[in-house]
């Protein structure tokens, strides 16, 4: 049984500790659960448990599972790093960056290209362990949504799991999303 | 010339009585681009805060890799007070931004935010006295539209002495004539202290009554800093829910 609706700012005493556990989005403090955001409190009577329904839900570090899609700042044969712009959808001036580490073993094989400067990717956070975004292709839609030729910058097209300069021709490997543009 | 700042019935220039704070208001969410903002009233003080983020830190070698960074700035406009003011920030402009940012800094919980940075802009439209306590009262408030993770909203209010006599809230004159000056901003429900300066000399019965009077003020600023906020989220204000300790 939840009981809901009272109105809390941060600070709040929501409980004391032997009344209720503090979930998501309180803390507590001495032998008090309080209030860390604006929202309205819930109070799960059964499960001892009282959490905060904020007021206000917007993107701000992206957590594990979060989708995101950023530009790729810097690119080794190991790693891309991202400038992510948006989370779950939603625009975000945040300026955080991923990593997105690329798959094969070092010494064996060539690398797969997934993406090169300036591609615009999408891809699925893994990993928020202290503040490193670790980003992975493992979502079924991620992968490069855009991406200009490396040698020339002009437009490209698909061409099977490639991609073609549309200008000098060239053909280049990179992990596309289904939903690639050209 | 010295300015009588108080009449034989102990009214001040502006005409409030010793204990008695000047107008405030908040207004919550006046910028759009902002994550989170407010426009305070205090007096003739005029001043707007806004907060972006939690965001990517620059420079990155400011990074802490456990916490977030609060980067304050606080400035006066230069129509802001009675003669233009030199745009660039003075050192009076520093000292108030780090005063504020160490003032703020206990109240945020900065561990939920680690490799990043919290940035509130402070712009002082108008000036009367008693600004860095107006500020810091709608920096906080600015966090908390932000959705910012905080233990307490930080309220602010100064006290002081003039003619003799231990007044709440003094404004730009009583500033400059009176005899101190006690910018204090406290954590309500926490009843902590997170700013405390003293501009004068003050005997210990003087300090202990113009420190109760500061609290005074904010435990009032406080009161508004809810109103506004509950406002805003609930189109209504609620009476307090709990007594403060």
């Amino acid at each position: 049984m939840v009981k809901t609706q009272e109105k809390v700012l941060p600070g709040t005493k929501l409980a004391s500790i032997e009344e209720f556990e503090g979930g998501q989005g309180t803390y507590t403090r001495d032998d008090s659960v309080r209030a860390l955001l604006l929202g309205r409190a819930q109070y799960d009577i059964k499960a001892r448990k009282v959490t905060i329904q904020p007021v206000k839900t917007r993107s701000m570090i992206p957590s594990q599972g979060d989708s995101v899609t950023g530009t790729v700042e810097v690119a080794h044969s190991s790693m891309l790093s991202l400038r992510i712009q948006s989370v779950n959808g939603k625009d975000s001036a945040a300026g955080f960056t991923g990593l997105l580490l690329l798959g094969g073993q070092r010494g064996r094989g060539k690398r797969p290209i997934i993406g090169k400067y300036s591609d615009v990717i999408r891809a699925t956070v893994v990993s928020n362990r202290n503040g490193i975004i670790q980003l992975a292709l493992k979502g079924k839609d991620d992968g490069v949504l855009l991406a200009i030729c490396s040698s020339c910058g002009s437009k490209v097209s698909r061409h099977g799991t490639r991609i073609k300069c549309s200008f000098c021709g060239l053909l280049e490997e990179r992990g596309l999303s289904p939903d690639f543009a050209a | 010339m010295t300015t009588t700042l108080l009449n034989a019935d102990k009214i001040r220039l502006d005409g409030r009585k010793l204990d008695e704070l000047r107008p405030v208001k908040i207004d919550v969410g006046v910028i759009k681009n902002a994550d989170g903002s407010a426009l305070i009233e205090f007096g003739k003080n005029k001043i707007i805060a806004a907060v972006y983020g939690p965001k990517e830190v620059h420079p990155r070698h400011l990074t802490k890799p456990d916490r977030a960074i609060v980067k304050c700035r606080y400035h006066m406009t230069p129509f802001s007070t009675d003669t233009r003011k030199n745009p660039s920030f003075s050192r009076r402009e520093i000292e108030i931004s780090k005063v504020i940012r160490q003032a703020l800094e206990p109240a945020i919980i900065l561990e939920d935010y680690p490799r990043s940075s919290i940035e509130v802009y402070m712009e002082v439209l108008q000036s009367d006295g008693g600004s860095r306590c107006a500020a810091l009262s709608a920096a906080s408030v600015a966090l908390a539209d932000a959705g910012i993770n905080m233990r307490d909203l930080v309220a602010g209010c100064a006290a002081g002495k003039i003619g003799g006599e231990i007044v709440l809230d003094i404004d730009d004159t009583e500033d400059k004539e009176g005899e101190a000056d006690m910018p204090t901003a406290i954590m309500p429900s926490l009843g902590l202290v997170t700013l405390f300066q003293l501009d004068g000399k003050l005997s210990e019965s003087e300090f202990q009554k113009t420190f109760e009077f500061a609290i005074k003020g904010c435990m009032k600023v406080y009161q508004i800093q809810r109103e506004a906020l509950m406002n805003k989220y609930f189109g209504q204000s609620e009476p307090m829910q709990e007594s403060t300790e």
